[in-house]
Order: C-alpha cells, then structure tokens, then sequence
C-alpha cells in the first residue's frame, strides 16, 4: 500500500532572537529642517533598456528595526531619509513576473557628494538595506547624515550629486532558463541607476548652489582694480589686463545673448575697449584723456566700463541656462544650473549699484531723484534664488521668466543712474570738473542700457551726454534724454511707478 | 496492510520530531550543510530516486493569509550558483536526485507585497527531509533561485541518495520558514539583513515578518515520484505539475 500524505502544519513557537518589536528611534539632526512629506529626487525609466525603473525618494527621518544611519545599524542623528525604489516596468521580464514589482537581492549603494561645501568630507558612499513598510512595501533605504556630518550648517541649503549604482547580490542562483543571465542577477560591476547633480532636498534660499569660482575671482579683481583707480592705475590696469581683459572680450561675442536683447556686434563693439582704454589714460568717446582731463572722467569709464562687462556676463549666462534648459541638461556641473549660478556670480559685481541706487531713490527729493516704486535689490537676489529653483525643483519650468525679472531689474538700475547722473550735471553746471565727472559717469553708466534703444535713441542720448560744456547742457536736454529713455522702456522693461518724471528735471536746483 | 500503513503513519508523525519546534540548529541544521545522520544502517543505491513528475508537497496560504507556500518536488534542475552559499553549494543537476523548491508569494498587497504574486524575498527557508526507513536526516536551506518562466523562489538540487538514501517507506519533509534576517544581526549571504519599516514595528506577530517560525511539515515516498503514479485516495495526493498561476507554477516533468 502505498503511504498516504498528511500534510500538517506544526505550531511555531515563539524564538528569542533577541530583538525587540519596537521602532528604535533615530535622532534627527538639529541642523536640518523638518521634511513634509517624501518627494521624488530623481527617477531612471531606462535602466536595462527600460525593464526596470529605479525612483530615488527622499523623506523625512524614520526608525525601524533596526535602525539605521549610513547604511548601518545606528540610532544617531540623521538629516533624512534615502529610499530608492527598484521596480520592473513590465511583466514578465528578468525573471520578474509582475510590472511593479520589487526586485530583490541588489546591492543597491548610494554615494552622496556635498557640492556646496569646501570641506574634506563631502562625499559619502552607502549601501542601502532592503526596507518593508506598510506605506512603501519593499525598497531599499536609509537614514543618512548629509555630508560633510560634521557642523551645523542646514544641509538642506546645500546642492548634491547623489549617484545610484544597482548590482546583483553574487549569491543569486540562476535557473537554467536565466542564462545567460541579465545584468539584473549577474554582473561584475554595478549599474548605474541614477546620476543627478542638481540634487537639492529643500531647493535654495541663497546662491551659490555650485562652483562660482571663475565669478568670483573676476568680480574680486574688479573690486581690486576700482579699489586702485584713485591711487595706482598702473596697478588696476594689471589687474584688468589679467583678469578681465580677455574675458570682456569673448563677451563681445553677439552670439552669446539672445537676440530680444538687442545685443549686437555694433553695441558691443567698445565693451572691452572703454574700461581698457579709461585705464590707459587714452581718450573714450572724447572723454577722458581730452584737454589733460584724465582722472575723474577716466576712472568712471574704467569703473562703469568694467561694470558693463559684468552686467552683460549676468545676461550671457542667463541666457546659457536657458539654452541648457532647452537642451534638457540642468546639471550644477555646466548645465542650466552651473549657468545660473554664474549670472548669479557675476551679478554680485554690480549689486552694489543696485544697493547704492535703491538708497538713492528711496532717500528722494530735493538730494536725489525718486521714483515712485524704488525696489531693485530683493527683486533681484529673490529672482536669481527662484530661478535656481525653477532649474532643481522644476525642471526650468519659470526659468524664463526670473531671466526676464533679473534683466528689467537690471535695467532699472541702471536707467536710473543714468538719469541720476543727469540730475548731477544740472546740479554741477558752475564747476566744470563735478560736471564732467558727473557727465562721463552718466555717460558709462548709460551704455549698460544702450542695447535696450532705438539706435537714433541710442546716439542722441549718448550725444546728450557728450556735451562738455556745462553751458551748453540744461534741463531740456535732461528732459529730452529721460523721455527717450522712458519711450523705449516703458512696457518692455519698466512699469510706469518705475520711470521718471521727465519735467523732474526741469525742478533740479543748481 | 492497513495496519502497516497505520504504523507508517504513526512513525512519520514521530519522526517528525515535535508538533510545536522551536526552530534551533538541532532543529534546523543551520550550521549543517547536507549531512547524514548516525542513525541507520541502510545504503540504498542513489539510482533508485528519481523524479519522473512534479510532485506538489504543500499548497496552502500562510503567515495568515498574507503568503501562500507551494512546495514542490521536480527533477533536478540546470543552474548557474556560484559557490560560497550558506549551508552548501548548490548541486549541479547531475549530482542531484530531486529538486525541491518553494514558491512564497504574497496573497494580498499588504506588508511590502505590491501585487498578488509578488515573491516574499528574503526569508530564511530552512529543509529537513528524514529518511523514516532509518532516520537519517539531510537538513539544509533552500536558496533563492531566479527563473525567468517562473520568477523568484527558494530552491535547491538535493541527492537523496547520496545523503538519506532511498527509502522504502517514505520521506518526512519539513520546512522552516524565518522571518528575513535583520539587518547587523542575525544576516547572510542569501538574507542579507534588512529592515522592518516603523510603520511595521510592533505589527509583525502573525506575519511573515514575525520571530515566530512558520513550521511546514509534509511527507513522501518514491512512488509518489514515479509517472506511473496515479493520484488516488484520501489526505493528499501528488499533483501532476505545478500550474497554479498564482505561484509562478512549477515545472512539468519530463
């Protein structure tokens, strides 16, 4: 006779592993911020041939059983919380037979680095355990302390490059009907699943995200080289020529703007010239080195020369980001991102005039001018923050209009300093050395804008400005130069609480 | 007859050890890989166990319902394992008498599982099978094996012969499933440690999740692996190839 079978199940008992079944905490962090809710970081649909797509989430910090920091059993402080998802796309594929479905048994190893940070330890490397939640079924994850783990600086504020590598536990049997094998259970090096470097957890309240260094090393030199313009202009005109020379000179390339600007070969032909030749004690547009007038006329051209430069940069690299947008590569390295920042690097060149004007308009009559909307600062630096934004949290999406937002803002400051050196030559009619001052730093200043006229705007300004015998400049000409300014910008540039008043120019007192 | 297979039935049941185990090495074999027990005297010739059929051991929902267990025998199987697995290499299919694998998928889309039918990775699939001529006891794990027909399960080529011997009654199985290691504890090579969300923590009793084992039992003979066999009688019988879409299926027999 044959046995018959009895299937039974035996009672388990209770084992004592010796673990706990409650949640050991994990501390977060006092430097970090509180997370609202998990948010998707990056996400491949590609990955082996688009079999598998891999999501890597970021969330707030969580405890479990164990716990776990860095990839290691750990109840110490943490920022957030990694969690990648690892999922088939279709059925059926890879020995997977659901699309949607978790595939197990990879190492799947997330390296963090800090790009913000100048410090040693900025770059962190984990191999993140599977996790089973109720709310996320499997996946595999883990509390992290953001490097650098020393110090106290929100790290939220910081930008990332977060890679994620995805390899095949080597302990994996394969049926014979899985050989060959996919990458996904055989292979000797990892896969890389995910590769961002835009990655930011909170987006930025402040600029830079990245690497501005080429920014800032000629915003210094041109700091260096104003700083020297009354005392040693041999030494500034050094440090132009090295520094900033070349430079001013790729940026009059017209095809690096866009063409709604208005910059052409023309309009930027005298960029590098003016600042070069201010410094060199040779005449600018008849200024300057005329009649042995040299230093007051010569070192607004240099200083208003240089700063054009840089309000141009601000322009080209805008415009860069939007390119780089288009082009889909919003990369902190020398995509959409990188670009922004370095329009924010060179901005910070001029801030100051911006600063200096915002002061002026809002301290107003009978000293200064006014307008009736004085804001220029926190418009800018707020446009520069958001537009970061746009590139890391949104794709670019907005990008635009933040470009638009610096460049009229831009403008603004500029449109009235022009003005504000008009005002100036009024004031200095009897004293022709404050007048030709005044005249020539007008004059510099206006050029920043001159690709925002008509050309026979454009040259009656500049000639307005030309004028070198204080007798022979009065308030109508004043009035004609700021009514032609306000013609081409008004609505494409400012508002009308932005613009002046021309017949404030008829109210200048001597 | 019937009283000698009362009898039979009586030693299986006796064999099997205990009705509630905790599960331990002794129990186990977890630091065993295949071994031969001292009792016993037999050495039946390892040609005389073959598997001419799939065999289903075990078909049943467990963890409560959460998972369903398939637990089937088949010939043995071609594999590419590398070496190192924990409790033994994995045997080439010509050094192999049986394949023996389990199917542990999840029932509903509850405690990680995304789909019905998702395989429940990560557990820990400890396998005795005793031979109840002579008590000799093979004990070892069943490993995760991917397919791409039949996606992943545990499994392993095994040699009765060569361990147990041929029994001329029959074989007792059983299978211990652990809940996955955790993660710097109790971890290896094919659990290797993960971590039970906190939203989890302190839910895991009656899962699979849980500390308490999930002790399957099971029995059979030869005959049952034989193709002239037909499926007659009470309390089970050999199902004729794994087919239940649920579980992935198991593979026809040759």
């Amino acid at each position: 006779m044959r046995m018959q079978r009895m299937t039974f199940t035996l009672l388990s008992t209770v084992l004592a592993w010796g673990h706990p079944a409650v949640a050991a905490a994990v501390e977060k962090s006092t430097r970090s911020t509180p997370i609202p809710s998990a948010q998707e970081l990056a996400e491949n649909v590609d990955l082996l041939g688009g079999a598998v797509e891999t999501e890597l989430i970021f969330q707030e910090v969580s405890g479990g059983r164990p716990s776990v920091v860095n990839g290691a059993v750990s109840d110490g402080a943490a920022d957030l919380m990694i969690r990648v998802e690892l999922r088939t796309r279709v059925d059926g594929v890879m020995g997977m037979l659901k699309a949607g479905e978790t595939v197990p048994y990879q190492r799947v190893r997330v390296t963090i680095e800090n790009l913000t940070t100048t410090d040693v330890d900025k770059t962190l490397t984990v191999e993140l355990p599977p996790q089973v939640t109720r709310a996320h079924g499997w996946s595999y994850a883990s509390n992290i302390l953001l490097p650098p783990q020393q110090g106290t600086t929100n790290p939220f504020e910081d930008q990332y490059r977060i890679t994620v590598t995805v390899q095949p536990r080597e302990t994996m049997v394969l049926h014979d009907d899985a050989t060959p094998p996919s990458p996904l259970w055989r292979s000797a090096s990892p896969l890389t699943a995910i590769d961002e470097d835009t990655v930011s957890f909170a987006g930025v309240t402040a600029l830079p995200a990245g690497n501005v260094d080429e920014a800032t090393a000629r915003t210094t030199a041109f700091t260096s080289a104003k700083g020297l313009l009354s005392t040693d202009v041999a030494g500034a005109r050094t440090v132009f020529t090295t520094t900033l020379q070349p430079w001013m000179l790729g940026l009059e390339d017209a095809t690096l703007y866009a063409a709604s600007h208005g910059l052409t070969t023309e309009v930027l032909a005298d960029l590098e010239d003016n600042p070069r030749l201010a410094l060199e004690q040779q005449t600018v547009r008849g200024d300057c080195n005329r009649d042995g007038i040299q230093g007051a006329e010569c070192q607004q051209w240099a200083d208003k020369g240089m700063q054009r430069g840089f309000v141009m940069a601000v322009l080209a690299h805008m415009d860069a980001a939007l390119q780089r947008v288009d082009d889909g590569d919003l990369s902190l390295t020398a995509g959409a991102a990188h670009e922004w920042d370095l329009a924010w690097g060179y901005f910070q060149a001029v801030r100051s005039t911006a600063v200096s004007r915002e002061t002026n308009c809002l301290t107003g009559p009978p000293a200064e001018l006014t307008l009736q909307d004085c804001a220029m600062v926190a418009a800018l630096d707020d446009a520069f923050v958001d537009g970061m934004n746009a590139i890391l949290l949104d794709d670019g999406n907005g990008l635009g209009g933040f470009a638009r937002t610096v460049e009229t803002r831009l403008v603004k400051v500029y449109y009235y300093a022009t003005t504000r050196y008009l005002m100036k030559m009024l004031k200095a009619v009897a004293d022709v050395v404050t007048y030709n001052s005044a005249r020539a730093e007008g004059r510099a200043f206006s050029t920043s804008i001159a690709h925002t006229l008509p050309a026979a705007d454009r040259t009656a300004v500049d000639q307005a400005f030309a004028v070198r015998d204080p007798a022979s400049f009065n308030a109508a000409v004043a009035v004609d130069v700021v009514s032609r300014l306000n013609n081409a910008l008004e609505g494409t540039h400012l508002g009308a609480a932005e613009l002046l008043d021309p017949q404030d120019m008829t109210e200048v007192v001597p | 007859m019937r009283l000698a297979s009362l009898l039979m039935i009586l030693v299986t049941l006796a064999s099997a050890g205990c009705d509630e185990c905790e599960y331990s090495a002794e129990c186990s074999g977890v630091d065993a890989s295949i071994t031969r027990s001292d009792a016993g005297t037999g050495t039946p010739t390892p040609a005389s166990v073959a598997v001419e059929r799939a065999v289903t051991l075990v078909e049943r929902p467990i963890a409560n319902g959460l998972a369903s267990l398939k637990l089937e025998i088949l010939p043995p199987q071609d594999v590419e394992a590398p070496p190192g697995l924990p409790l033994g290499d994995f045997l080439a299919s010509g050094s192999a008498d049986i394949w023996i694998h389990a199917n542990i998928r999840y029932s509903a889309a509850l405690v990680g599982g995304r789909n019905v039918g998702d395989m429940v990775p990560y557990l820990r699939v400890g396998l005795e099978i005793t031979n109840e001529d002579d008590g000799r006891r093979l004990s070892t794990n069943l490993v995760p094996v991917v397919s791409v027909a039949n996606g992943v399960f545990y499994a392993r080529n095994l040699s009765l012969g060569s361990s147990v011997g041929a029994a001329t009654s029959h074989y007792s199985v059983r299978v211990v499933i652990r809940r996955p290691a955790l993660l710097g504890a109790d971890a290896d090579a094919v659990s290797p440690g993960i971590v039970i969300g906190e939203d989890m923590v302190g839910a895991e009793a009656g899962t699979f999740l849980d500390d308490v084992a999930t002790v399957i039992t099971s029995h059979f003979s030869l005959d049952d692996l034989r193709e002239q066999q037909v499926s007659t009688g009470t309390g089970g019988t050999p199902s004729t190839g794994g087919t239940s879409s649920s579980s992935g299926g198991g593979y026809i027999a040759p």
